[in-house]
Parts: C-alpha cells; structure tokens; sequence
C-alpha cells in the first residue's frame, strides 16, 4: 500500500499544493487533472525530488521522507531524456542495476532476460539514438521491471513505478503497445503503477482506478 | 530573395567590399612574401631548414602540446565544480572572473606570473621567511626560475583553460532536467555522473577545442617573449621578432612566416575530420554572469566530489587569482603615482587608448555591415562560405604574420615609423573582426529575418531604421563587442614589437621594456594600470550597450521626417 497522508508542499513562488490518497500494491492508479494542478508535483514528492513541508508518504507502512531517491523503492519515467544518449540500451539498464557497471552473473542474467521478455533482445548493443521514441520507452519500461526484481539497501522491492506522462509523445499505436506493456508489468510482475496524464483514455486502457487533482488544490 | 525598393543596398555593398578587402589582403600579404623571398617555398625550406629551426620548431611544439593538455586537465575539472555548484555562493564571482580572464592583457598576466612565482616573487619571499624560522637542514629550496617552460605553460594555462571552461560550462548547463533526476533514482554518485554524464556532454568538443588551444599555444607570442626565458622556449612568433627587429634578416623572417602558416593549415587540415569544423562559439560573457534556472542536481558528499571541489578550488586560486591578485594588490604602491605621471607612460597609455577606441569602432563597424552584406547572400552559400572564411581566417593566422608582411610590402615604399600606428591599428582590427563578426552575425540575421516583411511593406531601410528598429534590439550585443574589442587592443603586445620605437610606443610594450629589464615594481604599477584601462574601455562598452538599447519611447520623434 501506497500512502500519501496531508502531504503539503510549496514553491517559492508561493503555489501551494496537498495531496491525500492511497493506493494498493499491484494495482494501477490514473491521476488526471489540468495543467498546474500539480500532477508532476506529486510524482516529484513521492520520487524525493521535492521534499514536502507536512505530512507523509508511506509504502508498506514505512516512511520513505528523508530517503535519496535512488534509496526509495521505485522507478520513474518521464516523457523524454529516460536514458543516456550515447549509451547503449544494455549499459543503460546496467546503469538501473549498479551505477558502478560492476554487476554480478545473477544480476547480468535478469537482464537478459527482462530484453528478451519484453522482445527488445536484439536491440542490447544498439545505441540510444538509433531507437524510436516508443523503442526507447520500451528500454526504460524494461530497466524498471529490473529494477523491481532488485531490493533497496532497507530490503524493499523497487516495484513502485511512477509514469510522469511517458507516452504522450507518441503516436497513439505506440502508446497503446506501451500502455499495454504497462498493464502487463502490473498483472504479471507484480508492480505497482502511478500513471500522471491529461488523456482519460488512458485509464481505460490500463483498466485503472482514477484519481481527479482539483484544478487548484490548495 | 533581394529586397526589392529603389533604396541602393549600400551597407551591404560596404560589407562586401570589407570581405574583398579582407580576404584580399591575406591573399596579398602571403604573395608578398613570397615574392619577397625571391625563391620557391621548397627552397627557401631545404636551404633554411637548419638544426636550429628544427630546434624552434621542437620547442613551439612541445610547449604548445604541454600547455594544451595541461589547460584541458585543469579546465575539465573547474568546468565540472562550476556546474555542480552554480548556485553556491562565490561562484557567480568565479564565473564572471573567468569569462573575464580573456580581456586580460597578456602582459599583464605575465607581469602577475612573474610577481607571484619570479625570483624576488611571493613565493619565493614566503620560502625565505619559513626558512628563517626553520632549523637550517629543514630549509626549503627556492623555486626553479620561472623563466622557461614553466612560466610559459602557467601563463597559457591562464588563458586557455577559462576559454575551454567557457565552453564546456554551457555544455554541461545544457543536460536535461530529465537526465539529472533519471540519474539521482539510479543512485549515480559523484564519480558515476562524470563518467555516465559530465564527460560524454563535454567529449564532443574535447578535440575541436584541443586544436584550438594548440594553435593559440602554438602561435603564441607576447607570453613566450616575456617568459620563454630566450632562446629556453621560443616560438616561431618570437623568432621572426628577433629576425626583424635584432638580426635584420628579413629572408629569415620570411621562412619562419610560411612554416608557422604551414604548421597552423597543417593542424586544421589533420583536425578536420575530428570535427574542428565545429570550433566552437565565443559564448557572451553575458551567459556567463547570469544566474540562470538550472537544476543542475549535486551528487550526494563522496571522496571524490569532495576532493574534486578542493583540488579544483586550490588550483583556480593559485593559477588564476593569484597572479590577478598580485597585480592589484603589487601594483598599488606610492610608486603607482610616478609611473602613471611619467611621460612616456602617459604617451603610452593615449596610443594604446586612441588605437583601441578606433579599432572598437572600425571593428564594430565592420562587423555589421560584413553581418548585413550575409542578409543579401543567403542564398548563394559559396559566397557566404568565402564571407565567413575572409574573417574567420584571421583566428588563426597570427598578427605577427600579417605584421611581417605589411612590413615586408611597405618597408621600401614608406617610413615604417611614421605609420606604425596604422599598421597596430589594421593588425588589431584584424585581430578583433573575427570575434565580432561570430558575436554579432547569429543575433543581427535573425532581426532581419524577423523584420524582413516588414522591411518589404513599407520600404524599410537606411539608418533611421538601423537606428531606430535595429540598434534597440542588437545595442547590448554592440556595446559588449565595443569593450570586447577595445580591451583585446589595449592589451594587445604583437604587431607593436615590430614597430615600436621611442617616438611610439603602447601601454603593453613599456611594460614588456620594464619587465624584461626585470624592474619587476615598475612593471607591477603599469600592469595595474593597463588592467584599469581594460577595464575601463571594457565598463565603457557595457554603458555603450545599455544606451544603444535604452527602449524606443525614449528616443526623439524627429523619425517622422525621414
């Protein structure tokens, strides 16, 4: 269970935000709401780029607040620059797993794995900028299924996955073929995933819950 | 498309002429030095290729190659702490004493060196004090002499190294958001975000910038003449001085000119397909005062982010500031007052200012009718290619080249002491037209373009226009320039040396007389003069900008009557 109790949080502009929800594991939750309702506010706080100024985020009962965010138990996508250009889509997923490269057999054969699971194996040397956009997508979708078969430093499962409007660059055929890969990594791996979007359709697609943020909540 | 009206184009018939005249005169000047070496190159080479310019040739390089890497290991590192910690306090001075370091005369820097690490230097007064106090066998050794290598390098990496910090700076400022948060959810430490992040932004422009600092190196020459140490380190700059000027011997001059030409055409050509096409722009220093919105994301305390910022800090200080430092702190002494009322400095200063005022304004001139003569190019690209290659081509061809040649084509026709003015005043323009023109082009193109309909309706054009549509848009852009250029000349120790006398001298070349007769006090007040006076022509710019581009409501209505 993902819990997000009286979170508040401010800019210095003085555009002030709360947040109270809650979701349960290996479910999908939609938040939609206009612009500048802070959908993207939200995913920074519970990812602990923004830190809030009240309340709590919890996830299995345990406080993430004052966690780095690489030690949280999650992985976000956003709509561009998920993955290191000049990189390869083997070394990018590498870098999810050790920053370091420094990765141990087991760790090098999850990999393998996840690339032929989600049928992108043959792209494994490919370069960044040699990929579409759906194509490199669907790399950083599949660092984050590694990811969630990996443990933080406290124990807990990065299966959290927060979607910061990934897909709405894409076309609707690729958005769909990613949607459908999301759907796919919560009712078969067990992931649990937090999808911000302006397009309602896309609840319907992933089958999810809808959470509506008021236009100004303050 | 040409614009249409009975308005003759005349600014950019101006500009055209500017690039013939540009480019005709580089061409002029190589053939006359070839006619005036009265031999084939290949001659001239097999007779005049002795062990000792095998020798300059040796000692150019190798300096050239220590300086340029040395630069580029001390500016990776500051770029880096730069980006990291741009919004901690001290660093937006850092920044802005950085992108200033390049109005920063030559000599001036050089005096700096000398008083921070020369024989009766801080340094070396500050190992005699510890040695005082210290028991005798616990004596530390004075420096090495500065004069040589040592000195040369420390100076060019005084240069050079802000000039590739300010170009890899903005590379780095320039990595996404997205990536600095992609890299703190996979927990990327400090020395992980060089090697996944920093140095990949950087890396395009390693090469294109390496070249370039070897050809500055390469061709260097006030620095090397005041801190080479004579023939210790030498350059084939100083040594076409020397043949001119001590040994008289012009056909050595000339040998000298073709091989520092071959060498430098030789680089480019190698470099090329490495991508110095892509040499870099000269960011505006106005970039790199702003505070700007980046999200530039500290990595979390390590060994190695903590050592970076304090080997990157230490290093700043003492190769930057402290030579800076030591001038205005050095040359603040009683003897200020009698070097700045002697004659000789007083005429000095007056030439170097009156130069510098009329190469700002030639410069500026130049470059917005060159700037606007690209307006009616653009659409034939093989004229806009030899456009840009007639200025651009003075970026690498040392003023002491052109220097020898003018001097080499007038020195039988006309009393080369009564128009050294003219030639420092042509070879600075020179110097300060490829800058301006590469600042200026981009903003003023896309004014036009942006005006271009408008221009066409109602038959725009002449300078009410300029004044009024223009001017306000593009003033900031003039007025840096204006400094930039007005400072570069000032400081400027190249084509002086060939016809300096006592009846003419500039700020720089009486500072390299006092230096070089190691009068390090004297040379300690002018230096802090000099700098003044840069600083000056520099800050004069700046309000020249804020004037030109004060908003068109303040201006007088008489543009009904033109």
């Amino acid at each position: 269970m993902l819990e997000v109790t009286k979170l508040r949080f401010a800019y210095p502009s003085g555009e002030s935000f709360a947040f109270d929800l809650r979701l349960a594991t290996k479910q999908c939750l939609v938040v939609l709401g206009p612009s500048g309702s802070g959908k993207s506010t939200l995913l920074n706080l519970i990812a602990g780029f923004l830190t809030p100024s009240a309340g709590d985020i919890r996830w299995h009962k345990k406080s993430l607040l004052g966690m780095p965010p690489a030690a949280r138990p999650l992985s976000m996508l956003f709509q561009a620059d998920n993955l290191f250009d000049h990189l390869d889509v083997w070394t990018n997923i590498a870098l999810g797993v050790a920053p370091n490269l420094r990765l141990t057999p087991n760790e090098t054969k999850l990999i393998d794995d996840v690339l032929a699971e989600l049928g992108i194996a043959e792209f494994k040397q490919r370069r960044i900028t040699t990929l579409s956009g759906g194509q490199q997508q669907r790399v950083a979708l599949g660092r984050a299924l590694v990811r969630s078969r990996l443990v933080t430093e406290a124990g807990l499962a990065r299966s959290l996955l927060l979607l910061d409007e990934p897909f709405s660059a894409l076309d609707p055929d690729t958005k769909a073929e990613c949607l459908a890969l999301v759907r796919r990594l919560v009712a078969e791996f067990g992931i649990t995933a937090f999808l911000v979007t302006h397009d309602p359709d896309d609840a319907s697609a992933l089958n999810a819950d809808i959470f509506r943020l008021p236009a100004s909540a303050n | 498309m040409t614009l249409p009206g009975p308005r003759p184009p005349l600014a950019p018939l101006a500009g055209m002429t500017i690039m013939l005249a540009s480019g005709g005169f580089l061409i002029v000047a190589l053939m006359a030095l070839a006619v005036a070496a009265e031999a084939s190159p290949l001659q001239l080479l097999g007779q005049w290729f002795t062990p000792r310019i095998a020798a300059v040739v040796w000692s150019a390089t190798s300096q050239a190659l220590l300086s340029t890497f040395v630069s580029l290991a001390v500016a990776v590192p500051v770029s880096i702490v730069l980006a990291r910690h741009y919004q901690a306090p001290g660093m937006a001075s850092l920044r802005l004493f950085i992108a200033l370091a390049m109005v920063i005369p030559t000599t001036v820097a050089a005096s700096g060196i000398l008083v921070v690490w020369g024989r009766g230097g801080i340094v070396n007064d500050g190992i005699a004090l510890i040695n005082a106090v210290l028991p005798a066998p616990l004596g530390l050794a004075n420096l090495p002499p500065i004069y040589g290598l040592g000195g040369v390098v420390l100076a060019h990496v005084f240069f050079n190294a802000p000039l590739m910090v300010r170009v890899f700076l903005p590379q780095l400022m320039s990595v996404t958001d997205n990536h600095w948060r992609t890299a703190r959810m996979l927990g990327l430490g400090g020395f992980a975000q060089t090697r996944f992040i920093e140095w990949p932004a950087i890396a395009p422009l390693v090469i294109p910038m390496l070249v370039l600092v070897f050809l500055f190196c390469f061709s260097s020459f006030a620095l090397v003449l005041m801190l080479g140490g004579g023939p210790r380190v030498t350059t084939l700059e100083v040594e076409i001085y020397a043949a001119i000027r001590i040994e008289y011997d012009f056909a050595k001059a000339i040998v000298l000119t073709w091989l520092q030409i071959s060498v430098a055409a030789g680089v480019l050509f190698i470099a090329l397909p490495f991508g110095s096409r892509r040499i870099p722009d000269f960011r505006l220093i106005a970039q790199m005062k702003s505070g700007g919105g980046y999200n530039y994301i500290t990595p979390p305390p390590s060994v190695y982010s903590r050592g970076l910022v304090a080997i990157t800090l230490a290093t700043l200080i003492v190769l930057l500031v402290l030579p800076v430092a030591a001038i205005i702190i050095g040359g603040f002494t009683p003897g200020l007052i009698d070097v700045a009322r002697h004659p000789t400095v007083i005429a000095a200063a007056a030439n170097s200012t009156s130069i510098a005022v009329a190469t700002a304004i030639i410069v500026l001139g130049a470059a917005l009718l060159l700037a606007e003569a690209r307006v009616y190019l653009r659409t034939r690209p093989a004229l806009l290619t030899l456009l840009d290659a007639s200025v651009m081509v003075y970026l690498v061809v040392p003023s002491i080249v052109m220097g020898t040649a003018l001097f080499i084509l007038l020195r039988r026709v006309a009393d080369m002491f009564v128009l050294a003015p003219f030639l420092v005043l042509a070879a600075n323009v020179m110097l300060g037209l490829p800058f301006a023109y590469r600042l200026l082009v981009g903003k003023w193109l896309m004014l036009r373009q942006r005006q271009l309909r408008l221009v066409q309706l109602y038959n725009l054009g002449g300078w009410v226009s300029f004044r009024y549509l223009l001017l306000p848009q593009i003033g900031r852009e003039c007025g840096f320039v204006f400094g930039l250029v007005a400072a570069m000349s000032v400081g400027d120790l190249g084509v002086i040396a060939l016809f300096a006398s006592a009846d003419f001298q500039t700020m720089p070349w009486v500072l390299l007389q006092q230096a070089s007769r190691y009068r390090l006090n004297a040379a300690a007040n002018t230096a802090l003069l000099l700098l003044l006076l840069t600083m000056l022509l520099f800050a004069v710019g700046d309000a020249m900008g804020r004037y030109f581009a004060r908003p068109p409501s303040a201006l007088p209505t008489r543009i009904r009557h033109a």
